[in-house]
């Protein structure tokens, strides 16, 4: 009895003219789509490429102390199918000696444009286009049927009602799939056309895999609502109603106003606001500590009888060289007392904003859980290495290289100031034993974007979501079509 | 007779399901986004006092020479809009782009939002079975069996029906402004008064496009459903594919080098020059040899004094003492000095120009994409409508644009009082270094105006203009298809 | 002079069908004319070309002497139109769809009685006035379409299949309605199946078959004949020709 209705519900799809509208539908934009993304992934990639390749060229063997290593972000090659935050991530991690490691982004000729739309990735067709026509194919399979008159023969035979609801859901999910399924094997072969990428790449495919399955789930979910939809109305005008309505709200309306309402209920500063705090506080540290260092030498300047205005940058009398090597002694509990200091202050600026921003983040992912177009954005963002979690993974690799320049470059100068201020800074700077600046070179930052399994692991809520969310739709319908009235 | 069915379609559509669920949606959407956006507005506005404050303080603390022009950054005021559209983030503001990620992945909702999206979808859906519905329920027939013309018919339906769908976006607007108005951080004076009430004609323009379209569809459609569906699909080709598409195709249509080429461009010009400097140099040196013999070779064994580079102060010295007493070996130095000049400052001269032309040419093919990308994206009219409202409303590229220039202009004030300040700080101080305070308190402030509406509406009338053509098209392949409509 | 005029009046459709061949009638102020034939004869056609729903090929229709293709608006004027199966506007009370329409006739200043005349008139209940068209049965919404057609009161009226689907008792009313209308010296052009009540109450009786109209028949002459023998008789004869 199932395979009949099933049989039936595809023929009738087939014949019916959404069928073609959406198929074509799909067939043009998702490849073009990936056509799209690809093109501008290679223009990406080529970026990184050149800007990495001058970088090493020209400052590739400067080694010096006080050298600001540039550590460049590559593209992730999954974020062909969702770009998400990628464009406004850094490009770059930037190092410096004093411990702190900054973000920078390359002003790029952006088409401005794109900032206004632009956006023609597989995220974007699938969870607006793919969704829409999925409630479009589905919204008034019963409501229709009932105004057809058909839905009365049906139920006058002796069939259950879950089965009838059981088969348009199956039967309108594999008649949707077809055109998807070979929409998504040409956006496919488009991408492997590519020569900055293999589909046969150890990572690649499985992410592929990944990836399709949970549109599939994804797909699966929107058709289940779509006849929810059918079945808690009577008539097409009403039904068309509810698709506008569920469309708008959990396609667009959820998404959009929970990160407004976290913001509302959870407000916090800008990040402005937190670097100019920061910067703020290292100076007047440091100011505190350069006062404290020149009060320093002259203590020892006078201990041994020479005035610090008399002093040259090489100490030339014993008088002298006695009170460098007792500055030189006592100043290193004052730079790393003040190092710390300010990392403290920093770090600790740094922290607490970090923690709000990431309880209002937590909100606003939570509240938008409500739209399974949500979960499915965060899973396919997340995949693709640009997703919500992206920027603190930066900040991860940033500091990691930082740690290994520090290793590298850092460690190997010992830098000692004896005087800030008039008329010159006096600052001499040292190499270890073992370091040759002619053969060292700066290390290049190694990105490691999430894994597949970390993105899984992360987003277990959302599939789990996916699958609720098909339950739900069905059990709804399920509930409404049996006391549905038929006549 | 006009007015009957005027009075009809209107009615017709008010008692329908439709109306209560447009109401309903639109009017709590608004007030929402309304009320989200005006606390955020708050925010903003509080950070851009705080941001203010803190450089005036970090200024009238900390200005050191050397970091006067870092420090003082024009901060832009959150645009007076903001209660209603969200602007696009500026450049100064791409740093933060970690305050928060979600707000990128799913961009929030707003004016435009409602307009764009909620009130087009809302207008196809009153608007898709005006024609081919009736047909099915047979009122066509009975409509038409009177001496009514078609044309009065068909207009008295748009009229009808565009008034009925303009109520809940005019009644959600009113709540919206009632609560600007009384908000007392928001103050808006006549010129922004202005420029809602031309956004709200822009918009009304923009949401009857949306209904003839739908009556348009349904004079070609014989029943609601293939209406509806056409409706539809026209629907995401006009607002979710096109607009997006077209970034895109122009820049494949017009490809520009990516700044990474036009920095190793420039490169090679430096490098070209320095090479070419090199060369002239060794010629000179060779031409002094020629002409000056030994006292020369003397001058190259200080390493010519520092002339050519930077060198030993011990050189300097000695060529410096040598040059005091004899006068010959002075003039020969000048001359070398001189000389060395003039054959320098050529080349760099060349090196400027050669490299201005090289970003100025990238800057206007940059310029050529952008337009082109503009113009492909008003095929569709929500783009036209996007650049409409941004630009009326100064949240659009426009206004940051406007706004890169006022800074320009801030620059040319601010420049040269800091050049004259430095100046004075030097005659009076002769210990006055890089690390010295400068006290800043009389510079001039920069203050954030915005662009006068004729400007603005100048730039905003050529789309505007295409809303109205798409609205006098629709409306007569409506016309025409109805005229010859088969009513049985 | 006559009221409605049909003077060869062909019809060919694009896709080559004849659906009217050279027809000609015509029907007088006072006189109920029913034109009776099988589905696809062309009865619907005749209709909708007086009404100006499609062109003829060739030939004309008139209202009043106004031919109806060449000046629609004012033969419309003259004319009233019933159609079966018309659903109306479901979310407007009866009262609603009877001001519209008669607005749209060009009646103006209609007062309550008037609508309670006409109410009674065609055998509904006065408080169906306030009830919504969605809520009618289908005997009912028959009735108001004719009251719709009465409150405009031309001298002419089209009725398309006035009477499928009504109950014995409503089409007994119905047929007392015409009556009313025939004393009131309408020209009526009634296009139907019933056979039953044709023969009641038409004065002649014209008898289509695939586009041509091969009888026409005075009351005298079915008065006391089976007019279905006369019907499924002429039918044959035009077979064989």
């Amino acid at each position: 009895m199932l395979g009949t209705l099933v049989r039936k519900e595809i023929t009738e799809t087939i014949l019916d003219m959404r069928f073609w509208v959406v198929t074509v539908l799909f067939l043009i934009l998702i490849p073009l789509g990936m056509y799209v993304s690809r093109k501008d992934y290679e223009r990406r990639l080529a970026n990184y490429q050149q800007e990495h390749q001058m970088y090493r060229q020209h400052y590739g063997k400067d080694v010096g102390p006080d050298v600001e290593a540039q550590g460049f972000r590559p593209p992730s090659m999954l974020s062909i199918f969702a770009l998400g935050l990628d464009p406004f991530m850094p490009d770059k991690a930037i190092t410096s000696r004093s411990g702190l490691v900054r973000a920078a982004k390359e002003p790029g000729i952006n088409n401005p444009e794109s900032l206004l739309f632009g956006k023609a990735d597989y995220l974007f067709n699938v969870s607006f286009i793919v969704s829409l026509a999925a409630l479009i194919f589905t919204f008034n399979r019963i409501s229709g049927e009932r105004e057809r008159g058909t839905l009365r023969l049906m139920i006058s035979g002796s069939i259950r009602r879950g089965e009838i609801l059981l088969a348009k859901i199956v039967g309108n999910y594999i008649v949707l799939l077809v055109p998807f399924v070979i929409a998504f094997l040409a956006a496919l072969i488009i991408l492997n056309t590519s020569s900055a990428i293999s589909v046969w790449s150890s990572g690649l495919w499985f992410a592929l895999l990944v990836i399709i399955l949970i549109t599939l789930l994804f797909i699966l979910a929107m058709v289940s609502l779509g006849i929810c939809v059918s079945a808690l109305t009577h008539g097409s005008m009403a039904s068309i109603m509810m698709l506008f309505l569920v469309w708008i709200m959990g396609v667009l309306g959820i998404p959009k106003i929970s990160p407004m309402i976290a913001e509302a209920v959870y407000p916090i500063e800008s990040r402005n606001v937190v670097d100019l705090a920061a910067r703020i506080a290292r100076e007047d540290i440091e100011g505190e500590f350069n006062k404290k260092r020149e009060e320093l030498f002259e203590k020892c300047c006078t201990e041994f009888g020479t005035t610090w205005e008399d002093i040259a940058v090489e100490p030339r009398t014993d008088a002298e060289k006695q009170a460098y090597a007792k500055y030189d002694r006592e100043v290193l509990a004052l730079d790393s007392e003040c190092q710390k200091r300010v990392a403290n202050a920093i770090r600790k600026l740094e922290q607490d904003y970090r923690n709000r921003r990431n309880i209002q983040a937590s909100l606003a992912v939570n509240l938008s859980r409500i739209s399974p177009v949500s979960c499915y954005t965060y899973l396919i963002s997340g995949l693709a290495g640009t997703g919500p979690a992206e920027p603190d993974k930066f900040t991860e690799n940033a500091e990691r290289y930082q740690e290994q320049v520090k290793a590298a470059i850092y460690d190997n100068w010992v830098v000692k100031t004896y005087r800030m201020g008039e008329p010159r800074p006096n600052i001499r700077v040292r190499q270890t034993e073992g370091f040759d600046q002619s053969k060292a070179s700066v290390p290049d930052m190694r990105y490691e974007y999430t894994t597949i399994g970390e993105a899984l692991r992360a987003g277990w809520i959302d599939i789990l979501l996916l699958f609720v969310f098909n339950i739900l739709f069905f059990a709804v319908a399920f509930w409404r079509f049996n006391k549905y009235d038929v006549r | 007779m006009l007015k009957t069915i005027i009075t009809s379609e209107f009615l017709n559509n008010i008692l329908n399901l439709r109306f209560i669920i447009g109401l309903v949606l639109c009017v709590i959407i608004t007030v929402a986004c309304i009320i989200i956006l005006s606390h955020d507005y708050r925010q903003e506005l509080a950070d851009y006092n705080l941001r203010v404050n803190l450089q005036d303080e970090f200024l009238s603390n900390y200005s050191h020479r050397g970091s006067l022009f870092l420090m003082i950054r024009p901060q832009k005021p959150p645009e007076r809009f903001r209660p209603l559209i969200i602007g696009i983030p500026g450049k100064e503001n791409s740093k933060s782009f970690d305050d928060n990620p979600l707000p990128i992945l799913f961009p929030p909702l707003d004016f435009l939002f409602i307009v764009t999206i909620i009130m087009s979808l809302l207008a196809i859906l009153f608007s898709y079975d005006a024609i081919a519905g009736e047909r099915q329920s047979g009122t066509l027939r009975l409509v038409i069996a009177n001496s009514i013309s078609r044309t009065k018919i068909l207009f008295g339906k748009f009229v009808g029906g565009a008034a009925s769908l303009l109520i809940p976006f005019i009644l959600a607007l009113l709540v919206g402004v009632l609560y600007i108005n009384l908000n007392p951080n928001i103050q808006w004076d006549g010129s922004a008064w202005a420029e809602l009430a031309l956004l709200t004609a822009a918009s009304i323009t923009f949401i009857t496009l949306f209904y003839l379209l739908g009556l348009m569809v349904s004079a070609f459609s014989r029943c609601s459903a293939t209406s509806i569906l056409n409706c539809l699909f026209l629907w995401i080709l006009l607002i979710l594919v096109i607009p997006n598409m077209c970034p895109y195709i122009s820049a494949q249509l017009n490809r520009i080098p990516s700044i990474k080429e036009i920095e190793r461009q420039e490169e090679e010009i430096t490098r070209a020059c320095i090479e070419l400097v090199g060369q002239r140099e060794k010629e000179l040196v060779k031409k002094f040899e020629s002409n000056y013999g030994k006292l020369f070779s003397e001058f190259e064994s200080m390493e010519f004094g520092g002339v050519l580079d930077d060198v030993e102060p011990k050189n300097r010295e000695a060529a410096q003492q040598r040059a005091a007493a004899d006068p010959e070996f002075k003039a020969m130095m000048n001359a070398f000095r001189d000389e060395l000049k003039q054959t320098k400052a050529p080349i760099w001269r060349i090196k400027a120009e050669q490299t201005n032309k090289l970003w100025e040419n990238i800057e206007t093919k940059a310029a050529a994409q952008t337009k082109l990308a503009k113009n492909l994206a008003c095929i569709s009219p929500f783009a036209n409508f996007v650049y409409v409202a941004r630009d009326l409303t100064g949240t659009g590229l426009g206004s940051l644009d406007y706004f890169e220039r006022t800074k320009v202009e801030y620059g040319k004030l601010y420049a040269p009082y800091v050049g004259k300040k430095v100046q004075d700080a030097e005659k009076n101080d002769p210990t006055f270094t890089w690390d010295s305070f400068l006290d800043l308190s009389d510079r001039p402030r920069f203050v954030f105006k915005e662009e006068a509406l004729k400007d603005k509406l100048g730039e905003v009338l050529p789309y505007w203009g295409i809303l109205v053509l798409f609205n006098v098209v629709f409306f007569v392949a409506a016309f025409a298809r109805f005229m010859r409509y088969d009513v049985r | 002079m006559k009221m409605i005029e049909i003077e060869e009046l062909t019809k060919r459709y694009e896709d080559g069908v004849l659906a009217l061949d050279h027809v000609s009638y015509s029907v007088e102020p006072g006189e109920i004319f029913c034109l009776l034939g099988a589905n696809g004869a062309g009865k619907t056609t005749t209709i909708n070309i007086l009404l100006d729903f499609i062109p003829p090929t060739s030939g004309s229709a008139s209202i009043n002497g106004h031919d109806c293709n060449k000046f629609p608006l004012k033969a419309k004027r003259y004319v009233s139109y019933v159609s079966e199966n018309v659903q109306l506007y479901g979310m407007f009370t009866a009262r609603q769809n009877l001001a519209f329409f008669a607005e749209l006739a060009g009646k103006k200043g209609l007062k309550k009685k008037d609508y309670d005349n006409v109410m009674r008139t065609v055998g509904l209940p006065e408080k169906a006035l306030s009830m919504r068209l969605k809520h009618f049965s289908k005997g009912m919404r028959q009735k108001l379409g004719i009251a719709i057609a009465l409150l405009k009161d031309p001298p002419a009226i089209l009725m398309d299949e006035p009477t499928s689907g009504l109950d014995p008792t409503s089409a007994q009313e119905f047929l007392a309605q015409l009556q009313r209308l025939r004393e009131r010296g309408k020209a009526i052009l009634m296009t139907t199946h019933d056979i039953f009540r044709a023969k009641i109450i038409a004065d002649r009786v014209g008898i289509m078959k695939q586009g041509r109209l091969v009888a026409i028949r005075e009351r005298q002459d079915f008065k006391h004949a089976d007019l279905e023998d006369i019907y499924m008789h002429e039918m044959e004869a035009a077979e064989t020709v």
